[in-house]
């Protein structure tokens, strides 16, 4: 499953957390994926190389990110980054 | 030779066990034991540090998903082969003999396992940085 929020927290205590939509993110790339879709096919056949495997890895690695957590704390500002 | 292994062995010399009772023994001692087997593969690369400079504190945790590694490694198994052999020769330049081709799912698992051991503790003046897999 590929990661569909980023949640943001700056700043100490109370700071309200930000929950990002990454899904909206990936919706917008869509089209942009479709479009390039055929060249990323006649590229394959160049390369000889199997599309499907290779979107099946991209779209791996996109999961692979889900999970990551950073979360920095400083006396003067925190820091908090969270993909779901 | 491990204790056991040496024993079981010492047993057999003097006679006080058969070979098949050896045998038996010996096998029971290669089989993993039930925590060992059921041990489950980690999941995260988690970094830790600690550092204080001019009494300010400073905390980082990051916690990198172990998926990301297995994904890389999938993806990087999609390159030519030709590229390899020239990868491997960059990253040879800088002092590190490592043959990529080697890399693939298989061999990813036994070093996910074998990170699961690994902690790396660092203790400096000012800093601790440590880094494990959970």
């Amino acid at each position: 499953m590929i990661p569909l929020w980023l949640l943001l927290k700056i700043g100490h205590g109370r700071s309200p957390r930000l929950w990002l939509p990454l899904f909206l993110l990936w919706l917008l790339l869509l089209p942009a994926a479709l479009l390039l879709a055929p060249l990323v096919a006649v590229l394959c056949l160049i390369l000889r190389r199997n599309p499907i495997a290779i979107g099946a890895a991209l779209w791996g690695l996109l999961a692979g990110f889900r999970g990551i957590h950073v979360d920095v704390q400083h006396s003067h500002a925190n820091l908090s980054i969270s993909i779901k | 030779m491990s204790e056991d292994r040496r024993k079981i062995l010492d047993m057999l010399a003097s006679g006080k066990i058969t070979a098949g009772e050896a045998d038996s023994l010996l096998s029971a001692l290669d089989r993993p034991t039930l925590d060992q087997a059921t041990k489950p593969l980690p999941k995260f690369l988690r970094v830790m540090v600690d550092a204080s400079e001019r009494n300010e504190r400073a905390v980082v945790n990051v916690r990198v998903p172990l998926q990301l590694l297995r994904a890389g490694v999938k993806l990087a198994s999609l390159i030519p082969p030709e590229a390899y052999s020239h990868v491997t020769e960059a990253i040879g330049a800088k002092g590190i003999k490592i043959d990529l081709s080697q890399l693939n799912a298989g061999n990813l698992n036994d070093l996910i396992e074998a990170l699961s051991e690994m902690t790396v503790d660092v203790d400096a003046e000012g800093a601790k940085v440590r880094v494990f897999c959970e």
